[in-house]
């Protein structure tokens, strides 16, 4: 074929995507781009996981290994299949905050540490270059192939020198527009859409021409098969599962599948259509690969390089025509490949490596100086320049021999050793920024030692004979037999012992370590991103800044018009039309996130935190963010324990509501008691002070009328002293300094008190032996009181009936007691209960002496005493027994 | 009073929960079923000699559970897709 | 012939100066202190009048006063109830009972001698 056909075939093919991606930026910009947002198109971008590498590597590693390469998209396959579980959290948590690359993403969930950004990114370039190299190596393959029949010779190295500066002048021109590297670039996206369509229906045409053009039937093609590729079961086995998590891993942690997944996406729901629809179209790439590879290994002469089948198979069998298709399949698979990958490497250079660089460059100077958008446009672009001129110079000095699946699985691993970080980061809070670290690093040392540098055979770093051997001889650290560990496929070896270091670093260390404030706060924002609030009340980080200084911050990294455009809605939002909005912490969280679009999180805090100051993480908020997750588990809880609350309190609110009640008639009765006591002696009283105002006496009978009148208001004075004494005793306000007091001196008291009444009586009182050392601690004047109380009480229930009154006292184990008996009726059973009653007089009784609360007012003041006052069951007469706590019990009650 | 109860149109919520409960278990088990029947050891009782209609087994299983992976996800996306946010 | 009241009370004090100024009002004055014993007393003695306290040792006023109207002998005496309680219902219950006057304690001597006429001339 004719170099210069090829050339203007090329070159009309790379116009066209020019012309679309153009076309598309701006119907985007004028706001007519509905149809580029469609879930096909979301679809179509994604696969740019089919690079060259499947194009022209897929049939290459089939004609060799069989299925094997099946691994490779059925990985990715399950992945999309549980979209719902894993991808939808990130693509949710991409939006929600502004992630701008994997990179970013780990970066933010740890703290916003610039260190693992720089980390990340590091392995990404590492990882990539080799990848990169690897399309332009397979595009210049494609060239010299393609013209070879011409006669003409080739210049390789011009080919790749200019299809790189190609590649990055489109990707400078349509990746780097905006400055906001989370804003959608609608044009590359729509022009590797396209080359998405034109890779699959180039190797369907391939596919279809060899099984029913060449072969005449799948079950023919088949059929020609080499029958050692189709003894299968060899192939399933550890490098199966390898490449199966390898491959699902990479589908999310590559930067360009994260670009075009997470970074990309414009609508959460794309990802519901692309969550059948890529599996589908990742079914379709690998349909035909089999196929094409036995056909190829049956047709084409046996030195024929398998990885270039897909060419070389029309060619061969002269179809020019759907060679060149196949050409531009493979050219749309390498250079859509390179572009998102330039872009997304690029964002992370400049975010995570340039831009903290310059901001240290710029401490001590005024905070964020200097037109900062330029500066970020400007390390866009190097960083894409860069990257591809690493790209080229890889694959000028490697040279470009190796097998092509062995670099993309290479770069597989590499990437794979992002994962554990990042599944820890959205589904485990404790997953700490040290352990995240330790884990990635240590995880990606080994990638590089046992797979990354050991694929140069000895040309870069380690000598073939430390392969061979080990450094310094020592063979337990062989890079491809680690600890021994032997007959192991190098991809799995590599695997098992990378992910092992990093699985294990990450989880021990996030174990042994603590997450700052600013950490926590991410790691709830990620882990339980569906169940934030969507407007949270309180903003965790308090700091203040002036408007004016965040608005010039603003300007100068989003441009003067993004700037403006967000702080007047900032402003419209705070209900201050035409005014600068009030720098709320609220307002600055929000702006740091729009700055993080731009510029990664881990920068953006770090701009932010130079301007505003006193930065403090309000705890409470904090817990309330990382408790929502609780909160809501918590909230139904508590309603229910709430409502047996309710109910518990309402039964109690009945019983306190029946104990008024009670405690209402009681003082019902007690009021009608002590009316009906006040009033007996004042009818005495008003009914004889009425016959002697009338006059017409014998002085007998004056004197004797005026003894009543003076008695009744005595017993009148009595009674309200003591109902106030009773009310006193019952307040629990009772507050008596107690003394050591001598029982018996004061039982010899009280007897004094009464020995007139006993007199009086005619009937004679018995006293038992004194015990000695009978000392209670007490009041000796309100003790007195009880027994006279007790002593009157005995001589007036049993005056007549009975003889005798016998006072005893003693001691029990803990108590000292003193009891008051004597011979006379006894109390009834049925009053037994009721006689320290207030105003309960024995039955029978009338005493003009005493209102019936002697009893009560006796009890209390034992009561008061930390003692007690009973009713001895007796079969003659009523004894009454008072008690008293032995002295060292009081004070241990005291 | 005019507080209407919920409409006969309306899906009862307590049903409406389990029937996305049984979606999302439908879709962790059908991913899980999916990756228990493409790893090993399962995968290589279809590795076996035979070859249906000229084509073999291996290849025939694993396209086919490829595919109906694709529609079991296909029928399943579209539903989960309107079940709302939570987890 | 003088008129014949019954005193039934309790407390001393109030039975003396009750019986001084029927007394001198021109009764015949007898006196029960015990419930229990008041209704036969009353029963036997039909006096023109009985004056009854409310709360007796023994038995109620109350009941005395139920019996009272229940016998077909003592149906029609006039009671004059006197009580130290100051409940309203006190007075209602008494009333619904057929006392003839209710007297709270304390009480004016006047308003009692000139009620204890107006009844016993019935």
């Amino acid at each position: 074929m004719a170099a210069n056909l090829l050339i203007a075939v090329a070159t009309g093919y790379v116009a066209l995507l020019f012309l679309v991606a153009f076309l598309a930026d701006r119907r985007a910009a004028a706001g007519r781009a509905r149809w580029l947002r469609s879930p096909v198109v979301y679809t179509l971008s994604i696969s740019v996981y089919c690079t060259a590498w499947t194009f022209y590597g897929a049939v290459g590693s089939a004609a060799r290994s069989g299925l094997e390469f099946a691994a490779i998209y059925t990985g990715p396959t399950l992945v999309f299949v549980g979209w719902w579980f894993l991808l939808r959290k990130l693509v949710r948590i991409g939006r929600s905050l502004r992630i701008t690359s994997v990179a970013d993403l780990l970066s933010s969930r740890y703290g916003k540490s610039p260190a693992i950004a720089v980390i990340v990114t590091l392995i990404a370039v590492v990882g990539s270059t080799p990848y990169i190299a690897l399309q332009l190596q397979s595009l210049t393959l494609s060239f010299s192939v393609l013209a070879a029949g011409s006669g003409q010779e080739w210049p390789e190295a011009a080919t790749a020198f200019w299809l790189a500066a190609g590649l990055a002048l489109f990707t400078i021109l349509f990746g780097t527009r905006n400055v906001d590297a989370n804003e959608r670039h609608h044009g590359v996206v729509t022009a590797i859409a396209l080359e998405a369509v034109v890779k699959l229906l180039a190797l369907i045409a391939v596919g279809i021409f060899a099984v029913w053009g060449v072969a005449g039937g799948l079950g023919a093609a088949f059929a020609r098969a080499d029958p050692q590729l189709l003894a299968q079961g060899q192939v399933f086995g550890e490098r199966w599962v390898a490449i199966t998590l390898l491959s699902a891993s990479a589908v999310i942690c590559l930067p360009r599948m994260f670009q075009v997944t997470v970074v990309e996406n414009v609508d959460e729901r794309h990802l519901a259509t692309a969550a059948w629809a890529f599996p589908l179209y990742l079914m379709l790439i690998c349909l035909f690969v089999l196929p094409i590879a036995i056909i190829g290994r049956a047709v084409l002469p046996a030195d024929a390089n398998p990885d270039l089948f897909v060419l070389t198979l029309p060619l061969a069998l002269g179809r020019e025509e759907l060679a060149l298709l196949a050409f531009l399949g493979g050219f749309s698979s390498a250079t859509s490949m390179v572009i998102v990958a330039a872009i997304a490497l690029s964002t992370m250079l400049s975010n995570h490596i340039i831009v903290p660089l310059w901001l240290a460059g710029q401490r001590g100077r005024h905070a964020a100086a200097g037109d900062v958008r330029a500066m970020l446009l400007a390390s866009r672009r190097a960083g894409i320049v860069a990257i591809l001129a690493l790209g080229y110079l890889y694959f000028r000095i490697t040279g470009g021999s190796e097998a092509l699946a062995a670099i993309g699985l290479i770069a597989f691993a590499g990437a794979a050793q992002i994962m554990p970080a990042l599944l820890a980061g959205i589904f485990w809070r404790g997953a700490t920024r040290s352990g995240a670290l330790a884990g990635v690093t240590a995880g990606s040392l080994i990638w590089a030692y046992t797979l990354f540098l050991p694929s140069f055979d000895g040309s870069f770093l380690l000598s073939a004979a430390t392969l061979a051997d080990g450094p310094w001889g020592i063979a337990a650290l062989r890079p491809q037999a680690l600890f021994g560990l032997q007959g192991l496929d190098p991809l799995v070896h590599c695997m098992f012992w990378s992910l092992t270091a990093n699985v294990g670093l990450l989880a021990t260390v996030s174990l042994l370590t603590g997450q700052s404030l600013l950490e926590r706060l991410q790691a709830a924002l990620f882990v339980d991103v569906f169940r934030m609030r969507a407007a949270r009340a309180e903003p965790v980080i308090r700091r203040s800044a002036t408007s004016g200084d965040l608005y010039t911050l603003s300007e100068r990294i989003l441009g003067r018009a993004a700037a403006r455009q967000l702080f007047r809605e900032m402003a419209a939002e705070q209900g201050r039309a035409d005014a600068l909005p009030e720098a709320t912490p609220a307002m600055i969280e929000r702006l740091e996130r729009a700055l993080a679009g731009a510029v990664g999180a881990a920068s953006a805090h770090a701009m932010v935190s130079q301007i505003a100051g006193g930065e403090t993480i309000s705890m409470e908020a904090l817990i309330s963010i990382a408790d929502e997750t609780a909160q809501i588990v918590d909230y139904s809880r508590r309603l229910e324990s709430k409502s047996r609350e309710l109910e518990a309190t309402a039964a109690e609110l009945r019983r306190a509501n029946r104990q008024l009640q009670e405690i209402s008639a009681q003082k019902d009765a007690f009021l009608n008691h002590v009316s009906h006591e006040l009033r007996t002696p004042m009818t005495s009283i008003r009914s004889f002070a009425e016959i002697l105002r009338e006059g017409d006496l014998t002085a007998e009978e004056r004197q004797r009328f005026v003894t009543i009148i003076h008695e009744e208001s005595q017993r009148l004075t009595r009674l309200l002293d003591e109902i106030l004494d009773l009310s006193f005793l019952e307040s629990g306000r009772v507050n008596w300094q107690l003394e050591p007091i001598d029982v018996e001196a004061v039982i010899d008291q009280a007897l004094a008190a009464t020995e007139a009444l006993i007199a009086r009586s005619g009937m004679v009182l018995h006293r038992a032996p004194r015990a000695e050392g009978l000392i209670a601690m007490g009041q000796r004047d309100r003790l007195a009181q009880v027994f006279i109380n007790l002593v009157s009480n005995a001589v007036k229930y049993a005056q007549g009936a009975g003889r005798h009154i016998a006072i005893r006292t003693g001691r029990t184990a803990t108590d000292i007691f003193v009891e008051v008996a004597d011979d006379g009726p006894g109390v009834p059973p049925e009053d037994r209960f009721q006689i320290f009653e207030k105003f309960a007089r024995a039955r029978g009784q009338t005493d003009s002496r005493g209102a019936g609360l002697g009893l009560p007012i006796s009890r209390e003041i034992m009561r008061n005493l930390g003692g007690d006052l009973r009713l001895v069951p007796t079969r003659r007469g009523a004894t009454f027994r008072v008690t008293l706590p032995l002295p060292q019990r009081a004070a241990s009650v005291a | 009073m005019d507080a209407p109860g919920p409409s006969a149109a309306e899906p009862d919520p307590g049903q409406e929960g389990l029937r996305r409960r049984r979606l999302r278990d439908g879709a962790l088990i059908m991913t899980l079923a999916g990756a228990f029947m493409l790893l090993p050891p399962f995968i290589r009782v279809f590795a076996a000699a035979a070859s249906p209609w000229g084509i073999p087994l291996i290849v025939l299983y694993l396209f086919g559970v490829w595919a109906a992976l694709i529609l079991g996800c296909f029928l399943l996306a579209r539903r989960l897709d309107r079940t709302g946010d939570e987890e | 012939m003088p008129r014949r009241v019954l005193i039934v009370e309790d407390e001393p004090n109030i039975v003396e100066s009750l019986s001084w100024i029927l007394g001198r009002a021109g009764f015949e004055v007898l006196v029960e202190s015990d419930g229990a014993a008041a209704l036969a007393r009353i029963a036997g003695e039909t006096p023109d009048l009985v004056i009854l306290d409310a709360m007796l040792p023994g038995r109620s006023g109350f009941e005395i006063l139920r019996d009272l109207r229940a016998g077909a002998a003592t149906a029609r005496i006039p009671v004059i109830m006197l009580t130290a309680r100051s409940q309203a219902r006190d007075r209602e219950m008494a009333e619904k009972l057929g006392v003839d006057l209710f007297i709270a304690k304390p009480f004016s001597n006047a308003h009692v001698v000139e009620t204890a006429r107006r009844l016993a001339e019935r």
